[in-house]
């Protein structure tokens, strides 16, 4: 059938390959693009190993050089990963790119390598054996979607600070869709080399890079099959264009040039979001996702159990936080007993938000020391170990994951209490279906206790802003948490709503929850919380039962405001 | 000694006027304009036509030239970057739509140039040679730096004494809140691409003036330098891609005499690196290297 | 779970069995079934064939290589409208750009092997991309003629590949001697782009002939093909004192390189080989060429049959001068005609066979023969610029 295009439907194949090595870090957010070095040292090394004579008298020799190359590839992004983890953004892209070229003039100076003039190698790569690989890859990653990382993956992206504050450990997952880049950058080296016959050091240049991204990108990063889509409209461009009689020259990169263009600016999320978008409407109602179908939410999570009453889950010491000169929080101390609802209010710039930014481990003291479930203040690890240790918060500014719906929001707010199913589900292990269902369940039990229920499919940035709200304590609910720090929940919501949140957050603390609510609605606060703290310029001015609290006078000075009468202003 | 370190001072001055175009539209508006490269090429190309095939003055043709880079710079916001403000994806396909405009652009220009390479002839641009304390200096190469000089100067005046200067800064600072203080951002963005382009055009026409001819890769070659310039010198600082500009110019020059060619972009990317790793703002950059 | 690994690890290896097989070594060359309608009668300029000869062409047209391959294509059209007019047999190209990508030569190759099943390749325009593509030529039994494939080693590949452009050796073997004997030449420096696959080993070839001439290489400097700034090496080349420079560069990189070396002073003669043949480059340089010596295939300057006409109608119809590319383009299209009437017959094995017994054809390269190899032979020519023109050094 594919008779006189082999070559052009192995090209299109290993073209997929190179897609999806960039796909892997999009996925994550990352710009990373040192893919040519990576494919540039697996290729050449893998000359090496690979035998100059079929396996066995059949099978394709390049077989041994394929684990050869991806471990090679992988082994370079973690040694090149290490030290660019901390950068982000265009400075990652240009420090990935300056590697791939120090690699490249590596390469062309090196003896071994025969410098420009190249390796002649033989072709070992058939079209069945490069679209076997592309298929196993497409399987991989349609696999990793739904499962733990593949959520990770989409959590680091979207946001990096909410991904980490739901305990998942960012710098870990970056270094994993790094390595995994490496890895199919290696593969695709190996398998450039063994087609095209050659390998020179100019092969795996800006260009290679350049046509790896632009793939990727067209094709959409946010599906599993986005580099199959791009790969398939990359090469059949030219092919269209010769069929549509347009003559061989400059016409042909203008055209391409303009379709790329076109591509891009009508289709945010690239070609892959056409799928989605039809998908979308041959169904009457929302789809529901593959581990989220009817069954799923019935099984029960196993989740630990909270700690008993009055146990102590916080203490601060003087701690405070200095910017420079500016002291964000002064000397403060605080204690917090499981079963509790502590209240903070003040008024803005008063310290609330550095607060609680210390207490989930996103921010260091400066000064004095604290502890919060066992875990000490400023300790090294970040804020998801924080989480880790049983704290969730929310933020004043929603930090939701855009792109995803209600319920894979709260989903990623299961990392902690979910167990990794990528590998299992690889195998279609039943037990992995299990793992997921119970997440599921768990998400979506939250995302009903808030009552979202009826818009579990839509995309967070969709949501009305009261919505947002609620979805984001929906999502720190999944992780099960001991204390749960919520930060201006209520804000934008009216009356009605903010009752229901007030009882919400009353059942939970019934159920053992222990929570800290930084409010402007005071209303609220004193209605719903067992105790108040109050902060004035980074100290606490008044700390205890939200009564006496409401009629302290330093307190009414400072934030609630009287009229010349004396009566308080709640 | 002497010589290689003039040498290197005048290949500078291309990079840094060639950076300091990048620097500008990522400082301002964060985005990576991977057209650059194209309109500098095709300053290169126009500045042979007009002095060559039209016949013009060489100091007609710098303000033309200058002129054109603009226009450009102007319809590629429009078409490339424009479209895909306050998309979630803005900046992934950013860098594609200028890579797709930017081969557009080359095609254009092969369309209209062909393939050869393009040259000033020696009548319109002198190739006088002057000595100085055992070193030669042509005159494109003074011409080159001291105009790379004025223009870099002349931005730094516009940028810190300017409405459009102040107007830049604020949604640099703060697109939204410029927004709400009566900046009108998309003015504002369409001058910085402007200006971008007009300074890389004429980069473009100088290295013309330099090396003797243009050809359609040029834009290749120094586009990879020019990334190494603005993350030595910081992202979005001036000042700091002049000076790093210079420096690289200096460092090659020096690695070529004392290691090898082949070495020189290694010490390039080296340096990138150590930069990278030790003070990401670089040498004289504000803007945070994290972006957390 | 055990049994689910193990069962996933058997339809995995099946997987692997089935897609990993391949061929070993060669697959046997195909011979292509001869079409009727291309085998026609009388002989030479006698002969008639009904159907018209397809004749694949892959050139660089764009890319990094598109100042070889725009003057390669006009050449080669030239040639063909010219025979084309003189009736009897028609000949219809099929162009393709490979954009100097490596995977588009090869799938351009395809196309035209597999899917347009033309009788003859010329082409591609860089010995990198020949390499793969002759190859898959060799082995699907289509010849190829290169005409600007010099590296080492590409006739050797098959007996389905020939060439017309003489590789650098032969050119260098020529005019560096005549070089010496002109200039009386004791110590060279040499300069090389030693990124580029062509330059490099023109290179290893130019070390080679000077050692055989004893000739001694005082300085040796690198560059890379997009450099613009050669003043640092230069400036090391000055202080070397050498009698000549001798370089290998591709044309965008010697013009800066030239003219910086006349600035700084460096006014000793520059030797080049093949890259050199360029009246554009010479062009730019403007009076820095003088005395640019020249080693290459052919010359505007060259007595050689159908040369002036061939000057006289390329620029006509292209409003430029033909360089060395155009020309070996052109002499490309006098082979194949010459092939194809000499047994009568446009078919793949025809055509294979009588370009291998081609033998002093008359062209403007001068009096050529390829041999058993596929290796092209004729006499190279040394040139030197005088008065802005290329004028022969008689060596």
């Amino acid at each position: 059938m594919f008779a006189g295009y082999e070559s052009l439907i192995t090209t299109m194949a290993l073209t997929g390959i190179l897609a999806f090595s960039f796909h892997v870090v999009l996925m994550a957010g990352q710009l990373s693009l040192g893919q040519a070095g990576f494919a540039s040292l697996g290729a050449y090394i893998s000359t090496l190993v690979v035998p100059e004579t079929p396996l066995f008298g059949g099978l394709s020799p390049v077989l041994v050089g394929i684990p050869v190359g991806m471990a090679v590839g992988a082994t370079a992004a973690f040694v090149l990963g290490l030290p660019v983890m901390r950068l982000r953004g265009v400075f990652l892209a240009i420090a990935t790119i300056a590697f791939a070229e120090v690699v490249r003039i590596l390469m062309l100076n090196a003896e071994w390598t025969n410098g420009a003039r190249g390796l002649r190698l033989e072709r070992w790569v058939t079209p069945e054996l490069a679209w076997f690989v592309l298929a196993i890859l497409v399987y991989a990653f349609w696999r990793l979607g739904p499962s733990r990382i593949g959520r990770a993956f989409a959590a680091v992206r979207e946001d990096e600070v909410a991904a980490s504050s739901m305990g998942v450990d960012v710098a870990r997952t970056r270094m994993t869709s790094f390595v995994a880049s490496g890895a199919i950058a290696g593969l695709y080296g190996v398998l450039f080399a063994y087609f095209v016959r050659r390998i020179g050091p100019s092969d795996f240049g800006f260009s290679m890079m350049l046509d790896g991204l632009v793939v990727a990108v067209v094709g959409g990063f946010l599906v599993f099959f986005g580099p199959l889509l791009g790969s398939a409209f990359i090469t059949m461009v030219p092919e269209v264009q010769r069929a549509a009689g347009l003559e061989a020259g400059w016409i042909h990169p203008f055209v391409t040039g303009a379709l790329l263009l076109v591509v891009i600016l009508l289709l945010p999320g690239g070609l892959s979001s056409i799928a989605g978008y039809l998908h979308g409407r041959l169904r009457r109602s929302p789809p529901p996702a593959p581990s989220t179908g009817p069954r799923a939410g019935n099984e029960p999570p196993e989740l630990p159990e909270l700690p008993a009453a009055d146990t102590p889950v916080l203490t601060l010491n003087g701690v405070g936080k200095d910017y420079g000169g500016v002291h964000a929080v002064h000397d403060v101390d605080l204690e917090l007993r499981a079963g509790e609802i502590l209240g903070v209010i003040g008024p803005n710039g008063a310290g609330k938000t550095t607060l609680v930014n210390m207490i989930s481990g996103h921010v260091a003291p400066t000064s004095g020391d604290g502890h919060v479930l066992g875990r000490k203040l400023g300790a090294a690890g970040g804020a998801h170990r924080v989480a880790r240790a049983g704290v969730s918060r929310t933020f004043q500014h929603s930090k939701l994951f855009d792109r995803l719906s209600v319920l894979e929001n709260t989903l990623v707010g299961t990392h902690l209490v979910s167990k990794p199913t990528f590998v299992r589900r690889l195998l279609w292990l039943p037990s992995a279906r299990r793992d997921e269902n119970r997440a599921v369940s768990q998400a979506r039990r939250q995302v009903q206790r808030v009552g979202l229920a009826d818009r579990e499919h839509v995309p967070a940035a969709q949501l009305s802003y009261g919505d947002q709200r609620r979805l984001e304590i929906a999502r720190a609910l999944a992780s099960h948490p001991s204390l749960l720090i919520l930060d201006e929940p209520a804000a934008g919501m009216n009356r009605v709503e903010a009752a229901e949140l007030s009882e919400l957050i009353r059942s939970l603390a019934a159920d053992g929850v222990t929570i800290m609510l930084i409010e402007h609605n005071v209303h609220m606060v004193l209605d719903t919380c067992t105790r108040v703290v109050v902060l004035n310029f980074g100290e606490v001015i008044a700390s205890g039962p939200p009564q006496v609290v409401a009629s302290d006078p330093q307190v009414i000075e400072a934030y609630l405001g009287s009229d010349e009468t004396g009566r308080e202003h709640v | 000694m002497l010589q290689q370190l003039a040498n290197g001072l005048f290949a500078g001055s291309i990079y840094a006027l060639f950076a300091i175009g990048f620097t500008l539209v990522f400082g301002i508006l964060r985005h990576l304009n991977l057209a650059h490269a194209a309109i500098f090429t095709t300053g290169g190309f126009l500045s042979v036509d007009l002095i060559s095939r039209q016949g013009l003055p060489i100091w007609l043709a710098f303000p033309l030239v200058m002129l054109a880079g603009g226009l450009i710079g102007l319809l590629l916001e429009r078409i490339a970057f424009r479209p895909l403000a306050g998309r979630p994806d803005e900046h992934f396909a950013g860098l594609i739509s200028s890579v797709a405009f930017g081969g557009m652009l080359i095609a254009l220009v092969q369309a209209r140039y062909g393939t050869e390479q393009q040259s000033i002839s020696s009548e319109a641009f002198p190739n006088e040679v002057y000595t100085v304390a055992g070193v030669s200096i042509s005159l494109a190469q003074l011409t080159t730096l001291g105009l790379a000089l004025v223009l870099m100067l002349g931005l730094a005046w516009v940028v810190a004494a300017t409405p459009l200067g102040r107007a830049m800064r604020a949604v640099a600072e703060n697109a939204r809140a410029a927004r709400v203080l009566g900046i009108n951002v998309e003015r504002v963005t369409a001058s910085t691409y402007a200006l971008s382009s007009a300074l890389g055009a004429m980069a473009g026409m100088l290295m013309v003036l330099n090396v003797g001819q243009g050809d359609l890769g040029m834009g290749l070659a120094i586009e990879l330098t020019g990334f190494a310039v603005i993350i030595l010198g910081g992202m979005g600082s001036l000042w700091g891609a002049m000076a790093a500009g210079l420096i690289l110019g200096l460092a090659e020059a020096l690695t070529i005499h004392h290691i090898g060619s082949s070495w020189k972009d290694v010490v390039a990317f080296g340096l990138l690196f150590a930069i990278l790793l030790v003070r990401p703002q670089g040498l004289f950059g504000t803007i945070k290297a994290r972006e957390v | 779970m055990r049994s689910r690994v193990a069962s996933t690890a058997v339809v995995a290896a099946v997987a692997v069995l089935a897609a990993g097989c391949v061929e070993d070594g060669a697959a046997d060359d195909e011979e292509a079934t001869a079409v009727e309608g291309l085998a026609g009668e009388g002989s030479g300029e006698e002969c008639t064939i009904e159907e018209p000869v397809p004749v694949g062409v892959v050139f660089s047209l764009t890319g990094g290589a598109a100042f070889a391959g725009e003057y390669q294509r006009e050449g080669l059209e030239l040639a063909f409208e010219e025979i084309n007019g003189k009736g009897g047999v028609e000949y219809e190209l099929v162009l393709e750009d490979d954009a100097t990508e490596l995977e588009d030569s090869i799938a351009a190759f395809e196309k035209l092997i597999e899917r347009d099943e033309v009788s003859i390749i010329v082409g591609p325009t860089l010995s990198d991309m020949a390499f793969s593509t002759f190859e898959d030529a060799q082995q699907a039994g289509v010849p190829v003629l290169g005409i600007s494939t010099t590296a080492k080693g590409i006739p050797d590949i098959g007996d389905y590949v020939f060439r017309n452009s003489i590789p650098e050796e032969v050119a260098l073997a020529q005019s560096l001697p005549a070089a010496r004997d002109a200039l009386g030449l004791e110590n060279v420096a040499v300069m090389h782009d030693n990124e580029d696959e062509f330059t490099s080993s023109a290179y290893t070839t130019m070390t080679e002939v000077l050692d055989e001439e004893g000739i001694e290489i005082v300085g040796d400097e690198t560059f890379q093909t997009a450099d613009t700034e050669f003043r640092s090496q230069l400036t090391k080349i000055r202080e070397d004192d050498p009698d000549a420079l001798v370089l290998s560069a591709l044309p965008a990189a010697t013009v800066p390189l030239v003219q910086q070396a006349r600035e700084l002073g460096l006014d000793v003669p520059i030797v080049g080989g093949n890259a050199f043949n360029s009246p554009v480059m010479i062009d730019n340089l403007e009076d820095a060429a003088e005395g640019l010596i020249v080693g290459g295939a052919w010359s505007d300057a060259l007595d050689s049959p159908g040369n002036a006409e061939f000057i006289e109608s390329y620029t006509d119809t292209y409003d430029r001068a033909p360089d060395q590319f155009a020309a070996q383009a052109y002499t490309a299209a006098h082979m194949i005609d010459a092939a194809v009437r000499a047994g009568c017959d446009g078919n793949r094995e025809a055509i294979k066979t009588n370009l291998g017994q081609l033998s002093e054809l008359d062209t403007v390269l001068g009096t050529l023969s390829l041999d058993e190899n596929g290796e092209v032979h004729h006499e190279p020519v040394v040139q030197i610029v005088e008065d802005g023109e290329f004028t022969l050094l008689d060596g």
